[in-house]
């Protein structure tokens, strides 16, 4: 029986020799020719370093709008729990001072909400410099007061504080803008290097591209040649190329792509846990996911107007 | 139709192949090229399917001057063009039917009619056996057909045959000459070139003949010369 079916598939290869499959996709031998597995993986790890690179960059701007998010209006004032002079205030003399400070901003229409610290929010926020163990109640704290503005700029910051000095010279008015400039301005450097990665992996993929289409174009140049003869238009056969070109660089890159999620995913787990504390959650939102699919299609298409100037700039040779 | 004026042609830095080829050819018109091996017949004929631009001299194809000829418009007077060149150039990744039917599928021809035309074509040929065989496993003359079928598919304005009945037997030559007179018939302009005085006599079309560089275009084929010797 094994005998008689090993038969039957030596007759059929037998018939197969020297026939062409019934599937015909391009008029150029462009599938036969060497290499396509490698600009497959080469525009896959592309991909995989871009999406790396994007998905960063949406993380770093997570994460600084996590922190700039409502910080912009917010206002801490702080009366120090000592005068100008270093004469120490005591507990009713704070009071007092917090209470007319807190008059003072009542009037003002600028103040959206207004909200005094406790002693206990307080000694919660300086708890992580002085320890848990100190006992909190032996340490003169500020008074600090919490509000909310409607309009933050320069005019209005600069009475605020005329009329907190009028009160008492030494309350302080902190509006956190320097060091969340300085967070800001290094997340934007970040995202701007993420950017150029992208950038300088994006021309990377073209110039091989360019090449291997180059390559393609030395290689086929006879059957090019003859297409051409028998009155294929430049445009006829950059398509063959470019429609190549989109569908090796599209295979590659959704691979590239599956692996990067992937990659993500493993970071997510590794990290997650970690980050959570110090950092905004992770997790994309559908908008930054379906965006970083596109990546593959975005590559896929560079990938293909590649091919088609490539070829077209080459064809423009032929009488 | 076809108008050729003070054409000069060389290879590089090489000397002139062809040296002032003054010519019309009439629409309708059948010819045989002859000249020794070397003469110049495969350029000329590239020179026709405007494979190659001349050196010097003016070219004129279907009324369009193709010196002036923007690149783009060059396609579509190429596809009325139909080429058996001397060396077949099949693609031999793909098979005989798809050969004979890429210059309909450039021209986008529904593939409906592609696949009847091709089929009927390959089977006038003698090769309805072997539409999805490879090119580089048939034989010469079996190659030479599908070269001829992809050459005339389309139905040309002009035919250029280049040796088209070097690899066949005296018996299928003749009947592919036949396909090519039947062509003529319905309007294609031929141009054969070939060694084959058997064949030049037997059909006696006008021979346009090749010598040094220029060429010379007879009047009349054989038969009508031999009668007009006849005559007088
Ligand atoms: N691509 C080329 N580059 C340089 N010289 C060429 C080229 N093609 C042809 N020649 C030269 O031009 C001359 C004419 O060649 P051509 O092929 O036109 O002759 P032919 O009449 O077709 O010959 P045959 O009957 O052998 O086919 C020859 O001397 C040949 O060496
Ligand atoms: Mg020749």
């Amino acid at each position: 029986m094994a005998g008689f079916g090993k038969l039957i598939f030596w007759r059929r290869r037998e018939r197969m020799i020297g026939k062409a499959s019934r599937s015909r996709r391009f008029d150029i031998a462009l599938e036969n020719a060497q290499g396509t597995g490698f600009l497959a993986l080469l525009v896959g790890l592309m991909c995989f370093l871009v999406m790396i690179a994007v998905a960063a960059s949406f993380a770093l701007s997570a994460m600084s709008e996590r922190w700039s998010s409502g910080l912009e209006n917010k206002i801490t004032i702080e009366i120090p729990a000592e005068t100008a002079n270093g004469d120490p205030r005591d507990k009713k003399t704070l009071t007092a001072l917090s209470e007319q400070v807190q008059a003072m901003l009542a009037e003002i229409p600028n103040i959206k909400s207004i909200e005094p610290l406790s002693d206990a929010d307080v000694s919660e926020l300086v708890k992580p410099w002085l320890g848990e163990d100190l006992p909190l109640s032996d340490i003169p704290l500020p008074a600090l007061i919490s509000i909310e503005t409607h309009n933050s700029d320069d005019a209005n910051l600069d009475s605020l504080s005329v009329k907190l000095k009028n009160i008492s010279g030494n309350i302080r008015l902190d509006t956190h803008e320097d060091w969340l400039l300085h967070l800001l301005r290094f997340t934007k450097t970040l995202q701007l290097t993420t950017f150029l990665i992208s950038l300088i992996v994006g021309i990377t993929t073209i110039i091989a591209i360019a090449g291997a289409v180059k390559a393609r174009l030395a290689v086929l140049g006879e059957q090019i040649e003859l297409l051409h003869l028998i009155g294929a238009t430049d445009r006829y056969i950059a398509k063959q190329f470019q429609t190549y070109s989109f569908f090796v660089s599209l295979k590659g890159s959704i691979i590239g792509a599956l692996v990067c999620g992937v990659f993500l995913l493993f970071i997510g787990m590794l990290f997650g846990d970690m980050a959570a504390n110090l950092l905004p959650d992770f997790h994309l939102s559908f908008r930054q996911v379906m965006l970083l699919c596109c990546v593959p299609i975005i590559i896929s298409f560079f990938a293909m107007m590649t091919a088609r100037h490539t070829v077209m700039s080459a064809l423009g040779k032929l009488p | 139709m076809i108008k050729f004026e003070h054409i000069g042609l060389r290879y590089g830095i090489g000397p002139e192949v062809l040296t002032d080829i003054n010519f019309t050819l009439e629409p309708g018109s059948f010819h045989f090229l002859t000249g020794q091996s070397g003469a110049g017949k495969t350029s000329l004929m590239r020179l026709m399917y405007l494979g190659q631009r001349p050196t010097r001299g003016a070219i004129n194809m279907f009324g369009h001057a193709i010196n002036t000829t923007p690149r783009a418009a060059l396609s579509e007077i190429r596809q009325k063009i139909g080429v058996v060149f001397q060396d077949f150039r099949l693609l031999n990744h793909m098979s005989s039917f798809d050969n004979v039917a890429l210059p309909l599928r450039i021209k986008g021809t529904p593939e409906k009619q592609i696949k009847k035309d091709v089929t009927e074509l390959l089977e006038w040929v003698g090769l309805g056996d072997h539409m999805d065989t490879l090119p580089n496993t048939m034989s010469g003359g079996q190659q030479q057909r599908v070269a001829i079928a992809r050459a005339v598919i389309t139905r040309p304005r002009l035919l250029l045959a280049d040796e088209p009945t070097g690899n066949l037997d005296d018996e299928i030559g003749i009947r592919l000459l036949n396909l090519f007179e039947q062509l003529n018939k319905m309007g294609t302009t031929t141009v054969i070139a070939t060694h084959d005085h058997h064949l030049i006599e037997r059909f006696g079309y006008p021979r346009m003949v090749l010598d040094d560089g220029s060429l010379h275009i007879e009047k009349h084929g054989s038969w009508i010369r031999k009668k007009l010797e006849g005559v007088f």
